[in-house]
């Protein structure tokens, strides 16, 4: 999804549009619940943001500024109600830690359905991870996700070339095997 | 360009997220029609006696032409047609399985039944789920007003939606079988622009006067939920008082009144302009005005208002955030029912609001605001502010019903519309 489509819906939302929520909730929503999930460790919490995140979006888009970034705005809205929920759930998982140096692998370890596919990233380090997790599942641009991780943008592009030759050698490796 | 491993990956990893819409939709229409919030539904029913409020509420019903009882059937009623006082456009089969559409109207002082033209009655109860029966009686005379006559023509479209609702079962939640015509068909494109139909928020169905044709037999297309393609003929017409650049009405044939659609970019130019488009002296209510704290309330006087904003007409629609101190002003919009936007005066010589959706923003210039604020309350902002924050914190009372009272430190800025919040 473009920004300049997430602007349109989010405009459409201000006027009352459901159908434009609703088509936003579908190119949207999924990467709202990945960047939950690197923020909190918790499939439960990042799906409660994600639903949040789209309910804020609806009653807020009134004040949403053109010029802006849609993605960039939702991004920050479902990181405060990541926030938000993260403090009333009493997770000690810190969003800070999150963002800096804890190995946020909570996520990892839960034998939850949920979480198959994201065991895939399970070879990778913590920075190879959050890069993955933002970029790829997360529909980030290279500026958004250097922004959000406070890195060059030389060293997220690096790292993520990485990390995707990497999965790819463990991920058709896998494919073979099922076959 | 994502790679096809990338794709791969993240076709997996999208896989494994729930998808919660049916339930995020559940959620915003409960929290829509809790009675706390101050939407104000209810007080757009003060309808001029000819208008029909004709919420599609499409309801598959046996029915068997000609026998006085029918089956009884549960069916889910659109929110627009409870909302909703007049007449109800119900789709139906009859014994040879062939889809009416009928316009049935209220019955005074019957709170739920509903009589067409043909004498077919329809009791429709409750509020999303309800038991509708019907009775069907050949032998009354057909009534043959314009509605009917215009009935006729935009039945076939009808039909056809209508029949997909069938093909998949009401069990089954075929929204596009509840929706409102106007919903069905929600965009279009005139003048190069694009025009969408905002829900019954803005359907000024009630105080359109004298609308005058723009284009007529416009074509609008939509697809069902199943893919189906549909069309629909249409009147494009201006709505008096207002510029088209910002809204324009569109006359379906099964509807007596007008719908408004909004243009989605509307983008003033000017302070004037958008006061033009909105024909703001007629239109704009201000309900109250309030300190940046919100401990304040005072009168607002509209003359006022009036004049310090035609004393900075010419200001040019920007894109700036003002800071500093504020005066916020709630505004209505009533013709378009619109309710509980604001209107901001800053003491840094903006004007701001979201009236029409979006923020505008307008240099009026220092002089302008301070010369309002003097003339309607004789006091400056520093000593408006100095009151504000002597003061005790006044509850605030959200969206939601929750009632907080501010902390010191905190603006809380709250709107008593549908779009509850500031950004977060």
């Amino acid at each position: 999804m473009t920004n300049h489509e997430i602007n349109n819906l989010i405009k459409k939302i201000a006027l009352g549009d459901m159908t434009a929520l609703e088509e936003l909730y579908k190119g949207m929503s999924k990467p709202v619940y990945f960047y939950a999930l690197r923020l909190t460790g918790n499939p439960d919490t990042a799906e409660d943001v994600m639903q949040d995140t789209f309910i804020s979006v609806m009653r807020s888009s009134a004040s949403f500024r053109a010029g802006e970034k849609g993605s960039s705005w939702i991004f920050t809205i479902a990181k405060n109600k990541a926030i938000d929920l993260s403090r009333k759930n009493r997770i000690n998982t810190a969003i800070e830690e999150a963002e800096n140096t804890a190995d946020n692998t909570e996520y990892i370890n839960r034998s939850d359905d949920r979480l198959t596919a994201l065991k895939m990233l399970d070879s990778l380090n913590k920075k190879e991870r959050d890069i993955v997790m933002l970029r790829l599942f997360g529909d980030m641009t290279l500026t958004q996700t250097a922004k959000e991780l406070n890195l060059p943008k030389g060293t997220v592009f690096w790292t993520y070339s990485n990390a995707i030759k990497k999965l790819g050698k463990i991920y058709s490796g896998g494919e073979q095997n099922e076959k | 360009m994502k790679s096809k491993l990338e794709k791969s990956l993240k076709e997996k990893a999208y896989k494994s997220v729930p998808d919660k819409w049916d339930e995020l939709k559940k959620e915003i229409s409960e929290a829509e029609t809790k009675p706390e919030i101050p939407v104000k539904r209810n007080q757009k029913i003060n309808v001029k006696p000819y208008i029909a409020a004709a919420a599609s509420i499409i309801v598959i019903i046996g029915c068997a032409v000609g026998i006085k009882t029918a089956k009884n059937h549960r069916i889910k009623i659109a929110p627009e047609g409870i909302q909703t006082d007049g007449s109800a456009v119900i789709s139906f089969t009859d014994e040879n399985g062939k889809i009416e559409t009928t316009i049935a109207h209220k019955v005074k002082g019957e709170s739920d039944l509903y009589v067409d033209d043909k004498g077919n009655k329809f009791y429709i109860d409750g509020n999303t789920t309800s038991i509708v029966s019907a009775e069907s009686d050949n032998t009354k005379p057909k009534a043959s007003d314009n509605t009917s006559k215009s009935a006729e023509s935009a039945t076939e479209n009808l039909i056809v939606s209508t029949t997909a609702a069938l093909e998949t079962g009401l069990e089954k939640d075929n929204s596009w079988s509840k929706w409102s015509l106007p919903s069905r068909f929600n965009v279009l494109n005139y003048n190069g622009k694009e025009y969408v139909y905002t829900g019954e928020r803005y359907e000024s169905r009630y105080n359109f006067r004298n609308p005058t044709v723009l284009k007529k037999n416009v074509t609008l297309k939509a697809t069902d939920n199943l893919d189906k393609e549909f069309t629909q003929s249409v009147n494009i017409v201006s709505l008096q008082g207002f510029g088209t650049d910002f809204v324009i009405g569109v006359k379906f044939p099964l509807l007596d009144y007008p719908v408004a659609y909004m243009n989605v970019s509307y983008q003033p130019e000017t302070l004037a302009g958008m006061m033009e488009d909105l024909d703001w002296d007629n239109t704009v209510t201000y309900e109250r005005i309030h300190t940046l704290g919100e401990r304040i309330d005072m009168p607002v006087s509209p003359k006022d208002v009036s004049a310090m904003l035609k004393s900075g007409k010419n200001a040019p629609n920007i894109q700036t955030e003002p800071g500093g101190r504020y005066l916020t002003i709630t505004v209505d919009l009533n013709e378009l029912n619109v309710v509980g936007k604001y209107f901001r005066i800053y003491e840094s010589g903006y004007v701001t609001t979201n009236i029409i959706g979006y923020r505008y923003c307008f240099n009026i210039g220092t002089k302008a605001v301070a010369d309002y604020l003097m003339k309607s309350y004789n006091m400056t902002f520093a000593e408006l502010d100095k009151i504000d924050k002597a003061s005790p914190a006044q509850p605030v009372t959200d969206s939601e019903g929750k009632t907080t009272v501010p902390r010191e430190d905190t603006v809380t800025i709250t709107t008593k519309g549908y779009f509850g919040s500031i950004p977060e």
